[in-house]
């Protein structure tokens, strides 16, 4: 009984059901290509799958690779998108390549990332609103007062410091309204 | 456990895998979770979350697909895909693992009600026989065929008889059996 127990957990574990047996797949597409008379494009989609190893007892992921139909040429390389299996397909499309599934929409696009959240553009793990705040920022107290030919050296430093000064004025007066 | 080997190995047993709290309903079947591999603290309950509950979301829902997107975007975040085509998305930034726990269960997940419920459903059925039931065979019962163990099996039980049988050797050719 303890055996037949343990062997159930196994089962439960190794989610028996593969990827193809799966309603809906998000997965990276890899490869484009067009087929038939009219072109239609397809997409070579990889799909993480966690399988279980016995051994360790760890769930490793393997991908699985599938061709899909995207008929309204949504998808381009990179893209994240969601795939159901198709069910009806067409005999001439069959024979070409094994293609078992259907394109249903695109979630995450190639090329920098919106935030799902916030909505926000995002380039590589920071916001593309703080990086031109502190860009024009620098440019402001920085830079600008450098530019004056005027003035000599320890006045554009005082102008620099000045501008700092406002700054965290500015900072402190505004963390006081909202207190 | 024997495989004592990485961080943390209880992970790996079945025992702790059982434990798994969260159960998504019949209607998820996608569920991917970004989060930041050297996260700020307030980006760390998503990290957490993985590193202790991943394996067990995995085990008690065999059936969907869970992808970890890592480094992904600013706010770690979690978007569950439902059959009909929804998307549940899940704020993740600034809470702890057991915070993201609760949160899943309380929008996606079964309720302990309903798990009670799947598990008296899905006890043996007493007409069915075999390891898991009441009775190991049907030749325990009286009136049924006996023990072929015991007692050898008539003739024309057999697949011997019934592909060599004279009646099947004319019919061959049409493969009538």
């Amino acid at each position: 009984m303890v055996q037949t127990k343990w062997l159930e957990t196994l089962k439960l574990a190794s989610n028996f059901k593969t990827a193809k047996d799966a309603e809906m797949l998000l997965g990276l597409v890899v490869q484009l290509s067009r087929i038939g008379l009219k072109r239609t494009s397809i997409g070579k989609i990889k799909c993480p799958w966690n399988k279980f190893d016995d051994w360790t007892k760890k769930y490793w992921v393997e991908s699985e690779y599938f061709w899909a139909y995207d008929q309204k040429s949504l998808i381009k390389q990179g893209d994240w998108v969601i795939i159901k299996p198709m069910l009806h397909v067409d005999s001439p499309i069959k024979s070409i390549r094994p293609i078992t599934h259907e394109v249903e929409k695109v979630v995450f696009p190639f090329g920098n990332r919106v935030d799902p959240v916030t909505k926000k553009l995002a380039y590589e793990l920071k916001f593309a609103d703080d990086i031109e705040f502190k860009r024009n920022l620098i440019v402001d107290v920085i830079e600008k007062p450098f530019e004056e030919d005027s003035l000599l050296f320890d006045q554009k430093r005082e102008l620099q410091a000045q501008k700092i000064k406002e700054l965290k004025s500015k900072d402190l007066s505004k963390s006081e309204d909202n207190n | 456990m024997p495989f004592m080997r990485g961080v943390m190995p209880i992970r790996r047993t079945f025992f702790y895998l059982e434990q798994g709290r969260v159960v998504f309903r019949d209607d998820v079947k996608v569920f991917c979770l970004g989060y930041h591999q050297r996260p700020e603290p307030h980006q760390k309950g998503a990290k957490e979350f993985i590193f202790w509950h991943w394996a067990q979301l995995q085990f008690r829902n065999p059936y969907i697909q869970l992808v970890k997107l890592k480094n992904f975007t600013v706010t770690p975040f979690a978007m569950a895909f439902l059959k009909d085509g929804r998307e549940v998305l899940f704020d993740l930034e600034g809470k702890s693992k057991d915070e993201i726990v609760d949160m899943f269960n309380g929008t996606l997940g079964k309720t302990k009600l309903c798990l009670q419920r799947e598990a008296l459903e899905s006890k043996y059925s007493v007409a069915g026989f075999g390891d898991n039931h009441p009775r190991q065979c049907i030749c325990e019962i009286q009136g049924q065929q006996p023990c072929t163990s015991l007692v050898k099996a008539p003739d024309y039980m057999c697949g011997r008889w019934r592909w060599n049988h004279q009646g099947a050797k004319l019919k061959r050719n049409k493969r009538i059996i």
